[in-house]
């Protein structure tokens, strides 16, 4: 029998079903891992050892719940999730010693489904980085190559569970941050539809970008953990009412009936030779098989990432405006102005990245800029959603790179955010358009390092994304285990 | 476009962040015109979003196309506000009884 | 001397009457203790969502088609943005463009007796902030948050008024429709009602506007006119000393009677408005504007002509008019046949006072309109003296009943002339010759349906002991 560790979600669920395997046993197998790899990834902001202990050993006691799907199984959460009780610090000294009074309602659901948080993860303050480096704590690293950037903002999720520490972790994606670090650490990550999935509970970064999804190591598992958070919220406007469809029983598809478009905005364009090596051969494999790869532009994808940054950072500018000291988190005390309260309370307590957006975005607002930046992002976001329509009339889903470049090295970008920010460009379009997307890997590249590809899908066709994604995983097998100590 | 020094500073300004926050004098100002050089360069690449023609071009401000479902105006049970009042109170950085306090206003 | 004329313009908030705040389920209640009535989402808790409240929707619609507006099947709510320490978010969520009403107007009473009306520009929803309180003392403030998320809605006038007297009947006219309608509760001490007035002086005859004075947060009808009055005569100084007038915000200091500057323009907020993501167009079909449409009450207007040709009285008609759910029990009652002089001055005097006492709304009372009527009829055929009915008003109201019946069991209604009673027994007597014979016969079991009778012949104001004394007295002669 394999390690516990290395169970997927289903693995892990028929040995808990048949009562193989205890719950407990499962959770302390997770938290056995982590306290060996934690040293080596910095994954975790906080762990929930006696409660996740706790609820195991409450359900080992009633018994297997086969009806809830992820009963028993130990996951992990970004730390943006609202979790009453642990502290969620939105990777900020802002929110350090914040404890919520609320649950998020993805929280609720996966608790509902069965589901044991074991891990707080770590993130880029605010969700606002592709690295894990502008989280207030520490970088978290990339468990193939410990010099290397997990990716972000979802690092620690991400690097979490191609650690072995839980078979399936949530994040969030407003720019891409699920998918970029699933790929960087060769998982995979799903981006759901803006609005299939609440928002309740998660500390907002750009409100009409932000979606919850999972990272796993499998496609199914990915679907089981959309199945147990999507659906309405009475508590969040932007939730979808629409009826959810099965994520756990996937059809199978015929790689010879499936059409992918590739935009040649991202195919043409320059790519790392490793990268490019590996996505070559990927593609190769992917006619092999039968699938049909035919070219099908986006053409204003190039401005996505202008787009994105105006956007993303004029929601979060003031999405952040209520972290002022007064009336939870981070205060500074010296100041007996209220101006100064304010002034030293922010420019303390929130970082550089989120310094740098908060301006950006006040200043795309600003009387006087507002039409040249806010309005025209928003107008040019009309135009990337219409390319997407057409996008899905000439293919059935849409196959582009995650990024041009492997993980980095730590620092390599951090003094030059123009440029940080422009590698966001194969990720950012998709929350623009409010479209889902599964990043999964294709394989290694030459130097080691994991490389993967996305798919995207038409709103609220997640059913069809996964089923397409389980094709592709038959061509492109999950990896195995990173080389940790 | 306009994304000079005095504007970031006036930007600074609205969104109450110091950016010379905790430094000496001589090393306030470098940090301030790296900021500011470095938020030029951001704002000028932007203006390639001009390139785009968007004349007539409705913008697009959420994915959601669905209207809000208005809620019942129903008040939650008083133990629950009760409960949540507590904690939010619980959590403040500073209190007087149940009040938040802030250096005088006026 | 310069021949200058007022323009003024209005910004009217009133606190919309429901249960719970615009976005979330916290009350609105007044008077609570402090931070007591909120939420993650009222308190600005990171990852809080608001989610509207329909009521509130409902309300501002109300109020744009009494105003004669157009209600948009699409509006938008926006965010503002500004620091305080009484706005948690650091936004206030209003509504920019498309708000929920646009246009209309409301006619009131001129100086000279004529009419004139100002034109509306629109009405949208909003949401409050908290509230500081300053400790002098200490030099803090201290914040409180149960008013933050308070549904309002702002109505703003186009710059059609042209002296104090113009804006205070303007304002007394609009609170009382929008109370009327139950809009508001409008209790301007609490600052249910308040409003900022927009000020600029302009040479007589001219159509260009001059630069505005806005003097915020006015809550009482006299302050408007004192600060409109002051701000003519300093806006006048300046121009006759030929100074510019600045744009800038004005607190009015009611103690001093003066207006003083709060910022200047140089200092003004940069608000970035922009679309609030977090919550999508408010959609209200044409099928619910109709419905809105005529469920909308009679006009005051109309029921005040109406209630003129009944011969109320002033007093009676005002208080009739002051909330619409007075004037329905007034109609329901009279719909019972009861005489409206009556009807009205027991609502006045006892009815309305009660329902006061217990909080509660007269359409909700144990005593239904039917009731009312009932009693007014019995005040009207003078069976029961005013006194005895204010005595017993109490128990009248608590009852659920008849008022009637209740006064008959009291014995209040007992008709304490025996000649009255008599002619009435004589009466039933005459009419049933067959049971007071069988009576007569020795039958005892028929007095009680001979006493039933009297009663019935009484309106149930004949005291049932005494009829059968009566009835006994009457027909024990004849036996044989």
């Amino acid at each position: 029998m394999p390690e516990l560790y290395d169970l997927t979600l289903e693995a892990a669920r028929e040995l808990l079903l048949k009562r193989e395997v205890k719950v407990e046993e499962l959770v302390l197998a997770s938290l056995e891992r982590i306290r060996v790899t934690e040293p080596q990834v910095s994954a975790c902001l906080a762990t929930r050892e006696e409660e996740a202990l706790e609820l195991a050993r409450d359900m080992d006691r009633e018994g297997p719940a086969p009806e809830k799907i992820l009963w028993g199984l130990p996951l992990s959460a970004k730390d943006v999730f609202c979790l009453p009780g642990t502290p969620t610090t939105a990777g900020s000294r802002m929110l350090e010693n914040y404890r919520p009074t609320f649950e998020a309602t993805v929280l609720t659901k996966l608790r509902e489904a069965g589901a044991i948080i074991v891990c707080k993860t770590n993130l880029d303050e605010f969700a606002m980085g592709s690295t894990t480096e502008f989280s207030a704590y520490k970088p978290t690293r990339n468990p193939w190559n410990l010099a290397r950037v997990p990716g972000g903002s979802s690092g620690g999720a991400a690097a979490g569970v191609a650690a072995r520490q839980v078979p399936g972790g949530l994040g969030t994606d407003t720019g891409g941050s699920i998918r970029q670090p699933a790929a960087f650490c060769g998982c995979v990550g799903l981006k759901p539809s803006y609005g299939r999935v609440s928002r309740y509970g998660i500390v907002a970064y750009g409100s009409s970008l932000d979606q919850a999804g999972p990272l796993t190591r499998t496609v199914a598992d990915a679907g089981r953990i959309l199945s147990a958070i999507s659906g309405p919220d009475g508590k969040d406007s932007t939730c979808s009412n629409l009826p959810v469809p099965d994520f756990v029983n996937l059809a199978s598809r015929d790689p010879r009936a499936l059409t992918l478009g590739l935009p040649p905005e991202f195919w043409d364009g320059e790519f790392d030779p490793a990268v490019r090596e590996a996505l070559d051969r990927a593609l190769a494999e992917l006619r092999d098989a039968g699938v049909t790869l035919k070219s099908v532009s986006l053409p204003r994808v190039p401005y996505g990432v202008a787009t994105y940054y105006i956007l993303a950072s004029a929601e979060a500018s003031t999405n952040l405006a209520r972290y002022d000291g007064v009336r939870y988190g981070f205060r500074a005390s010296e100041s007996s102005e209220l101006a100064g309260l304010y002034r030293d309370s922010r420019s303390k307590g929130l970082g550089q990245e989120a310094q740098r957006r908060i301006l950006l975005g006040t200043f795309v607002l600003s009387s006087g800029y507002y039409d040249a930046y806010y309005k025209k992002a928003a107008q040019i976001r009309r135009l990337i959603q219409e390319d997407f329509v057409k996008a899905f009339g000439e293919a059935d889903f849409i196959l582009a790179p995650v990024s041009s470049i492997p993980p980095w090295p730590f620092g390599a970008f951090t003094e030059d955010p123009l440029t940080q920010y422009q590698l966001d460009v194969m990720t950012v379009p998709l929350n623009l358009a409010g479209c889902p997307g599964l990043s999964l890997p294709v394989g290694l590249g030459a130097d080691g390092l994991p490389v993967g590809v996305q798919l995207w899908g038409p709103s609220f066709g997640e059913q069809g994304l996964l089923e397409a994604g389980s094709l592709l995983e038959k061509i492109f097998p999950p990896l195995p285990a990173p080389p940790l100590k | 476009m306009g994304a000079d020094r005095q504007t970031v500073l006036a930007m600074a300004a609205l969104a109450r962040l110091d950016l010379a926050r905790g430094l000496a004098p001589e090393e306030a100002e470098p940090r301030v015109a790296k900021i500011a050089s470095e938020f030029s360069q951001i704002v000028g690449y932007m203006d390639i979003l001009n390139e785009v023609d968007t004349a007539g071009v409705a913008p697009l401000y959420s994915p959601m196309l669905e209207p809000q479902l208005p809620r019942e105006d129903e008040p939650r049970p008083r133990p629950q506000t009760d409960a949540k009042a507590a904690a939010i109170l619980e959590a403040a950085p500073r209190r007087s009884g149940r009040f938040f306090v802030v250096p005088r206003v006026v | 001397m310069l021949d200058l004329e007022p323009v003024i313009g209005l910004e009217i908030h009133a606190q919309l009457l429901t249960r719970t705040k615009l976005f979330c389920a916290c009350p609105t209640e007044f008077g609570a203790e402090p931070n007591s009535n909120i939420c993650e989402v009222c308190s600005g808790q990171p990852g809080a969502l608001p989610r509207m409240n329909g009521k509130a929707l409902e309300l501002a619609a109300t109020a744009g088609l009494a105003l004669g507006s157009r209600v948009n099947s699409r509006s938008l709510f926006s965010r503002k943005n500004y620091f305080y320490p009484d706005l948690p978010n650091g936004f206030q969520t209003s509504q920019l463009d498309p708000p929920i009403c646009e246009g209309g107007s409301l006619s009131f009473r001129t100086a000279d007796g004529g009419t004139k009306s100002a034109r509306l520009n629109r009405v949208h929803l909003e949401d409050d902030a908290g509230k500081c309180v300053h400790d002098e003392k200490r030099g803090v403030s201290l914040v409180d948050l149960n008013r933050a998320g308070t549904p309002l809605i702002e109505i703003v006038t186009e710059p059609d008024l042209s002296s104090s007297y113009e804006a205070m009947e303007f304002l007394k006219k609009l609170h009382a429709l929008l109370v009327f309608l139950k809009v508001t509760e409008g209790r301007m001490e609490e600052g249910e009602f308040r409003c900022d007035v927009n000020i600029s002086l302009r040479p007589r005859g001219s159509s260009q506007l001059g630069v505005r004075g806005e003097i915020k947060n006015l809550n009482s009808f006299k302050f408007v006119g004192q600060a409109i009055e002051y701000e003519i005569v300093r806006q006048t100084a300046l121009y006759e000393r030929g100074e510019p007038v600045l744009q800038e915000t004005l607190h009015f200091d009611s103690r001093k009677g003066e207006t003083r500057s709060l910022r200047s323009k140089e200092e003004a907020h940069d608000y970035r408005y922009f679309p609030q993501p977090d919550l999508p167009p408010v959609v209200v079909p044409e099928a619910t504007i109709e419905a809105l449409r005529r469920g909308l009450p009679e006009s005051p207007e109309r029921a005040r002509e109406r209630l003129v040709a009944l011969g109320l009285r002033e007093a009676q008609i005002a208080l009739l008019l002051e909330r619409v759910e007075f004037l329905e029990y007034f109609d329901q009652a009279l719909a019972q046949g009861g005489e409206s002089g009556k009807i009205a001055s027991l609502m006045e005097e006892l009815f309305l006072p009660q329902c006061q006492k217990e909080g509660i709304s007269p359409l909700e009372a144990p005593m239904k309109p039917a009731f009312l009527a009932s009693l007014a009829k019995i005040l009207a055929s003078g069976a029961v003296g005013r006194r005895k009915i204010q005595e017993l008003f109490g128990e009248l109201y608590l009852s659920g009943r008849d008022p009637a019946a209740l006064l008959e069991a009291k014995g209040a209604s007992q008709i304490s002339d025996e000649g009255a009673l008599r002619e009435i027994v004589a009466g039933v007597i005459a009419k049933f010759p067959q049971d007071a014979r069988k009576y007569a016969a020795g039958e005892e079991k028929v007095l009680s349906f001979l006493v039933g009778k009297v009663m019935k012949e009484s309106g149930g104001r004949a005291n049932p002991q005494k009829a059968a004394e009566l009835l006994k007295a009457e027909l024990a002669p004849r036996g044989v």
